[in-house]
């Protein structure tokens, strides 16, 4: 990873917690009274919320409704439901979408979109080929 | 009698094992079978037929190119039934039968020859020679009398000549046999969009012509059937069943019955003109590979109705 990525998600993860303290906790922060401190998460007893059937096919309809890659990118990167890359692998495989144990976040997102967008995009390409002069419609 | 045309742009994709396995299977059921092989590499003939057996008996005067050739140069008709061969080996054991008009390798310079004749120097010239290159397949086949056989199955070669156009003009269904990857998943799209417009053109020609010896054509695609299928588990493996499912999504009609890979299975029974279907077979890999054919048989029948 990248500096630029791990500053970004340093920020990510500041600007989360101060969302997060009330108006009173950010004074008592700024004025020394509450300190920050580091608890390492128990990995082996971490608590995944499994993707619901429901979020599932809710998930499946809306991504089959956009219509380009941006959004379909932003709309993967932005759902709280597929924030994790286990419901990320289960919307893949809801959706017939073909992953590997070593794909990474971001080729599952890709394979997602070309699945959903590219395969929508490529059709239209094909079918607006303008067949007597070679040149597209 | 129906005419079925098997076709995909994409080469090997099991059309021809398709049509190989589909008219013997039809046989076997008691139906009358005739089927050409419009593929220059004439695969379907020499799945019926050694290649000495060919060159002996078939090449000089009973091919499709015989039929192409008294068109091309002596603007004639070869009379089809005089083309039609029944291969021995197929026919051994069966109620039905399994006629064939076989190809010839030098086919392939039949759509060049072909093409010249669709040039006219008036509207009315072009749009008469295009009906008359178009519907060669379709007359001489609506001149076999019509009792003679159940179904028509023809082998498409792998692309969008005119001979390929030829046969879908002639045909009542168009039949997609596609192996599941990203290519053939294309190659769908395209033949779609080749037929539509192909379809579109002939039928204004028909109409802009008023002649009753030319008739609209209205071929159903009757779906696609996914070959070559590697199984795991009982089901397709993941890679192949997102293409499944992206032609399913595509709104395309697809078939419930898959045919599976299987290179031992496949691989040599054109070498004894013996469809697999018709093999005298032990062990539950060749009986799940038949039924699979028989399946087929039976869909295609449901289909045809």
């Amino acid at each position: 990873m990248t500096a630029h990525q791990d500053m970004k998600r340093l920020l990510k993860a500041l600007s989360k917690m101060l969302d997060q303290m009330t108006e009173e906790e950010y004074e008592q922060f700024l004025s020394g009274e509450l300190k920050l401190s580091f608890v390492r998460e128990d990995k082996k007893n971490r608590h995944i919320k499994e993707i619901s059937e429901e979020d599932l096919k809710s998930l499946s309809c809306k991504i089959n409704e956009l219509k380009d890659r941006e959004e379909a990118q932003d709309f993967l990167k932005n759902d709280p439901r597929v924030h994790l890359k286990d419901n990320l692998v289960r919307l893949a495989k809801f959706l017939h979408v073909h992953v590997v144990k070593s794909d990474k976040r971001e080729n599952i997102e890709k394979k997602i979109i070309q699945f959903v967008i590219g395969s929508k995009l490529r059709s239209a390409a094909i079918q607006n080929v303008n067949l007597k002069s070679g040149g597209g419609a | 009698m129906k005419t079925i045309s098997i076709i995909n742009y994409k080469g090997g994709v099991g059309k021809t094992t398709i049509t190989a396995n589909l008219a013997a299977s039809l046989a076997l059921r008691g139906k009358k079978v005739l089927a050409i092989d419009l593929d220059p590499q004439a695969s379907l003939t020499f799945s019926f037929y050694s290649v000495e057996e060919w060159s002996k008996n078939c090449e000089k005067s009973k091919t499709i190119k015989n039929w192409y050739d008294a068109f091309i140069d002596k603007d004639s008709d070869l009379d089809l039934l005089s083309l039609i061969v029944n291969p021995e080996k197929v026919n051994a054991n069966i109620e039905g039968k399994v006629d064939l008009i076989c190809s010839h390798l030098a086919l392939i310079n039949v759509d060049l020859e072909l093409a010249t004749r669709l040039s006219g120097s008036t509207e009315r010239d072009l749009r008469n020679n295009y009906l008359r290159v178009y519907s060669r397949l379709r007359q001489g086949l609506q001149s076999l009398p019509t009792e003679s056989y159940d179904f028509i199955l023809v082998d498409c070669p792998p692309n969008f000549n005119i001979v390929t156009k030829n046969s879908i003009v002639a045909s009542d269904y168009i039949l997609v046999p596609t192996k599941p990857d990203y290519l053939s998943t294309l190659g769908i799209e395209q033949l779609q969009k080749h037929m539509d417009e192909l379809i579109s053109t002939y039928n204004k020609y028909v109409m802009d012509a008023g002649n009753a010896s030319f008739q609209d054509t209205s071929p159903e695609i009757m779906g696609v059937v996914f070959t070559m299928i590697a199984i795991h588990n009982g089901s397709p493996i993941s890679a192949q069943k997102q293409y499944i499912q992206q032609i399913i999504n595509s709104g395309v009609s697809t078939w419930s019955t898959q045919i599976r890979e299987n290179k031992t299975i496949y691989a040599d029974a054109p070498e004894y003109g013996i469809p697999v279907v018709l093999k005298e077979v032990s062990g539950k890999t060749y009986e799940d590979v038949q039924n699979e054919l028989k399946n087929l048989t039976d869909e295609f029948l449901e289909k045809i109705k």
